[in-house]
């Protein structure tokens, strides 16, 4: 057997293969070759060599341009055949997203689309929509599946940064009476980039969600319950330009008292800072 | 469980992008165009798959059609020149990064590149990949011997450029 078909018939080598005749032979060439017995060993010095590059990590610039690109192809089919099937490779209904966050990535996201969900019923009732609400639902489910910024600390002043960086807002985070600062990520609403800072305190944890919006009036704190038969209690309130809400495992009132403290001290500020 | 066509493509987006490095020589504004285009395309495509693995090479086949797409010229018709064999000792790769093997990725032309990418890098059947890349096994077993050149220009310009830096 030559040194071409011994490396044809064990390519390749990693390969769980039933030892026949062929397998055999081929096997006893390259342990009776140098030359075979070096083009595996090089093989597999180029296969650890581009295993290197498994540390390299798809850029979030390049994780939003297939968002966006993926979103936008959503929006306007195209209109010859070739527009993918209905079904599985839909997105998925309102609350099964729900079901699939809280399984993936714990019971916090799923909070989030509760609430936005809650936060997008108000929009309907308030200016109505040209698609529905659970496109603008489904946008942030999407967004999270391909990839997101988040940023862990408990620094509030680093969370500003973040937020600042991130979204071209200036705000404060909430001081929240009790809670401190352990996380905050980037959420998608309408298309706009919000975000989500977490919470922990001693009983449990709560989110402060934050989401620019041009034409929002200021309002007061108010608790939204039950339009979508969810149990988890949300307080929502704005200020100019900015939606916000706090989502937690409080008791109603006990979360509207820290969103009214809250929200009627320092951090309900906010302004926009130049487009990067 | 079915699984949306985004979240299918978030799994694979570091595995495109590196492949789409070592097709794109190290190019990194090249290499995100060209998993944008890997992505559409598989949206356009997109037939539910389950298995992992089918999912994997599903988008590994499109991420392979964009670049020659992109390169403007089919595997078919692009000439396949005589490559020398050489004997190259393993150990010399010791000290290599991945940048090494997609810098030195620039010395194949696009049908090498994307047949060796396939079979030695993603361990591809040859007759699949021969499938991907439209062409016949014996034409498949011609791109793959451009393996030697690319390893010979990875050993080579690769120590020589480290030496240059001061590294070894």
């Amino acid at each position: 057997m030559g040194c071409d078909e011994a490396r044809r018939i064990l390519w390749p080598l990693e390969e769980l293969r039933i030892v026949g005749p062929e397998v055999a032979d081929a096997r006893a060439h390259v342990r009776s070759c140098p030359e075979c017995e070096a083009y595996f060993a090089q093989d597999r010095a180029l296969l650890d060599l581009y295993a290197k590059a498994r540390s390299v990590s798809a850029p979030m610039s390049l994780r939003l341009r297939v968002f966006d690109d993926l979103a936008q192809s959503r929006r306007s089919p195209p209109s010859g055949p070739t527009r993918p099937p209905p079904g599985p490779t839909n997105p998925p209904s309102r609350w099964e997203t729900v079901r699939r966050l809280t399984r993936r990535y714990g019971p916090w996201p799923a909070a989030m689309a509760a609430l936005l969900a809650l936060v997008l019923i108000g929009k309907v009732h308030d200016r109505g929509m040209d698609a529905g609400a659970s496109d603008v639902f489904v946008e942030d489910y999407l967004r999270r599946a391909v990839g997101q910024e988040f940023i862990v600390s408990r620094d509030p002043g680093e969370v500003r940064r973040f937020l600042e960086r991130e979204l071209g807002l200036r705000v404060e985070p909430l001081a929240l009476d009790g809670f401190s600062i352990v996380r905050a990520e980037i959420c998608l609403l309408e298309g706009k980039r919000g975000a989500m800072i977490v919470y922990e305190g001693a009983d449990g944890r709560v989110s402060h969600y934050v989401v620019p919006r041009e034409d929002t009036k200021a309002r007061p704190p108010t608790i939204t319950t039950g339009s979508l038969g969810d149990p988890m209690p949300v307080v929502t309130w704005s200020t100019v330009r900015v939606e916000q809400a706090l989502v937690g495992e409080l008791a109603p009132q006990r979360l509207l008292a820290l969103a009214t403290a809250s929200s009627v001290s320092p951090p309900a500020r906010a302004s926009r800072k130049p487009p990067r | 469980m079915p699984r949306t066509f985004e979240e299918l493509a978030g799994d694979q987006m570091d595995a495109l992008y590196q492949g789409a490095l070592f097709l794109s020589c190290g190019d990194a504004g090249t290499a995100e165009d060209l998993v944008v285009d890997t992505v559409m395309l598989a949206f356009q495509e997109h037939a539910a798959e389950s298995d992992p693995e089918r999912t994997r090479r599903w988008f590994e086949a499109r991420l392979v059609r964009a670049f020659l797409r992109r390169s403007e010229r089919s595997v078919q018709s692009a000439p396949v020149a005589a490559v020398e064999r050489t004997k190259l000792d393993p150990d010399a790769f010791e000290g290599l990064g991945s940048d090494d093997l997609f810098e030195a990725a620039s010395i194949l032309p696009p049908g090498p590149r994307a047949a060796l990418w396939l079979v030695l890098l993603r361990r591809w059947g040859h007759h699949d990949a021969a499938r991907v890349l439209g062409v016949d096994d014996a034409k498949l077993q011609r791109l793959l011997e451009y393996r030697d050149l690319l390893m010979k220009r990875l050993l080579t310009d690769s120590h020589l450029r480290k030496r240059a830096r001061g590294i070894s």
